[in-house]
């Protein structure tokens, strides 16, 4: 559906954009992540035909952006990082204006709008100036904007920005409802974000991609050891003994906040494992403490959080630089 | 393009701005025609050649906005990943302040109803100075629109304009003192310059293909500078 090969973007001496290659399949939905001015918004604007490349090509459905842009524009809705909204046009004159310019037949235009509206629920608010809708409002029009002429691929450059919690709650939904018959590639410095809503990541840094994976392979790829956390019963040195004589098992301490009696469970407390990257270690805690009598009564599996790998990735990533 | 010229004709209305400036060239026009009832005469020359001089300050007002306003409010983006040509776009721009003006232009006109009822046929070169201001207005707005793709203020685009008009105006009274070839550069340059001609009732193709040639090429580096600044 998307071809990217070997982009790059040159402002001047800065590579916004540096080598990027890419290939995202129909119906995908993936979310690029990277700090601020990691190259996100300016992949996307190549994407979408607003700006150009310095080298590379970009594909979309078959047609080169370069080679034929109006057929590429014409199967992309596009939502900025600021929407492109007139401030001066109410909600319903703004999609209308939107369906001209994207050549929607007039006889479709109507109920297509009436739809959008309804679908990012701005539909109370259609005859309202967009001037005095509120910032997240502003953002579900220019959302409704990119959906006008029903494209194949959706680009949305981070879509959620400036909504409160339940409103980022409904869009997210909505963008995960959208993706199953679209193409859809998001931006975001919010990691839950992508997380939430993406089939696959992409961590772009300092205009590269720095990793490239579903959310849970990422988290589990770059934990490094496996990390759990469990409740178990019994005084606490001979639980740390026993747990600690567990092969595979590096280290275990109780954790801050799971002192005796938390939520109830007697005088169970919570130790923070760290083990080896080993299935069996878990069973063979398991039989250890029941020997023992300590049982375990909570066990999970805690993650690197998409923060952490992210921080992993990126000052990884420096500190190379720096050494050279 | 229609899509364009349409929301650019109701930009234009939603705000004050076309108002306003309508409101003022019809203030001046007027006050102009003034002197035409009370001299009782129908001679249309001097009114015109106070026109000509207003729309080189009114129109940069008008033109301010019409690029600049879209980068400012990054509609820009929308309009050139929407499937249409960039050129359909600035177009459709141009078209619509020019229409704006021919919207100014015809409210003179009962003034001429006035004249014509009191007495004083219509002349060949009061069609020619109708013909002569639309040519040299449209270039005004011409280059107007090309400053106003330069920047995404608009205060800077209307000053720049005004300023370069008034400089374009100024070659024509410098053209008189000088003399020699310097004089002919500058009477060529000089935009009202060649409006007088039209004033005299000459339709001469020479100077309607200097307006419209002079038109297109602005137009033409408007479109540039945005192409240009997609690559930069």
């Amino acid at each position: 559906m998307i071809e990217i090969e070997h982009l790059s973007k040159h402002y001047g001496k800065i590579k916004a954009v540096d080598d990027i290659s890419l290939k995202i399949g129909k119906g995908e939905i993936v979310g690029f992540l990277g700090p601020n001015g990691a190259g996100k918004t300016t992949t996307m604007n190549i994407l979408t035909g607003y700006l150009s490349s310095t080298e590379g090509r970009v594909r979309v459905c078959g047609y080169d952006v370069m080679d034929r842009p109006l057929e590429v524009k014409r199967r992309i809705g596009y939502l900025p990082e600021t929407p492109p909204i007139y401030r001066d046009m109410t909600v319903e004159d703004y999609l209308r204006f939107v369906s001209e310019l994207k050549k929607v037949p007039r006889n479709k235009a109507r109920a297509q709008i009436g739809d959008i509206m309804e679908l990012v629920r701005i539909t109370d608010h259609r005859k309202r100036l967009i001037n005095n809708l509120s910032k997240g409002y502003r953002q579900r029009v220019g959302l409704a904007q990119s959906l006008v002429g029903n494209p194949e691929v959706l680009v949305l450059d981070e879509p959620t920005v400036g909504m409160d919690p339940i409103q980022i709650i409904e869009i997210r939904k909505l963008i995960r409802e959208l993706g199953k018959d679209r193409t859809i590639i998001l931006s975001t410095h919010i990691l839950p974000e992508v997380s939430a809503v993406c089939e696959r990541i992409i961590i772009i840094h300092k205009g590269r991609i720095a990793a490239e994976d579903k959310p849970a392979n990422l988290s589990g790829g770059y934990r490094g050891a496996g990390r759990f956390v469990a409740r178990i019963e019994g005084p606490a040195e001979s639980v740390l003994r026993t747990v600690k004589s567990v092969g595979g098992v590096k280290s275990a301490e109780p954790t801050p906040a799971g002192a005796v009696g938390a939520g109830g469970d007697g005088d169970a407390r919570d130790y923070a494992l760290e083990t080896e990257k080993d299935p069996d270690v878990r069973r063979r805690m398991f039989y250890a403490l029941a020997k023992e009598g300590h049982p375990i009564l909570e066990l999970r599996v805690v993650d690197l959080s998409l923060e952490e790998i992210f921080l992993q990735l990126t000052t990884k990533e420096t500190l190379g630089k720096e050494a050279v | 393009m229609r899509t364009i010229y349409k929301r650019e004709m109701k930009a234009y209305f939603y705000t004050p701005l076309a108002y306003v400036v309508m409101a003022v060239f019809i203030y001046f026009a007027t006050m102009n025609f003034r002197t035409n009832l009370y001299a009782q005469h129908g001679e249309f020359r001097f009114m015109f050649a106070e026109i000509a001089t207003l729309l080189l300050i009114i129109l940069p007002i008008l033109t301010m906005r019409v690029m600049s306003e879209e980068r400012k409010n990054n509609t820009e983006v929308l309009l050139i990943t929407s499937p249409i040509r960039l050129w359909q776009m600035v177009l459709g721009k141009y078209l619509a302040v020019l229409t704006i003006f021919a919207m100014m232009m015809a409210c003179t006109i009962p003034h001429q109803v006035v004249a014509i009822v009191f007495g004083s046929p219509l002349t060949m070169a009061t069609v020619g100075m109708y013909v002569g201001i639309l040519f040299m207005g449209a270039l005004v707005l011409a280059i107007g629109l090309f400053i106003s793709s330069l920047t995404d203020n608009q205060v800077i685009a209307a000053v720049v304009s005004i300023i370069t008009m008034v400089v374009l105006w100024s070659f024509g009274t410098a053209a008189q003192l000088i003399g020699g070839f310097v004089s002919k550069v500058l009477q060529w340059l000089s935009i009202v310059s060649r409006y007088d001609n039209f004033t005299k009732g000459i339709f001469s193709i020479t100077h309607i293909v200097y307006y419209l040639t002079f038109i297109a090429f602005f137009v033409f580096l408007a479109v540039q500078v945005v192409e240009k600044r997609r690559w930069s």
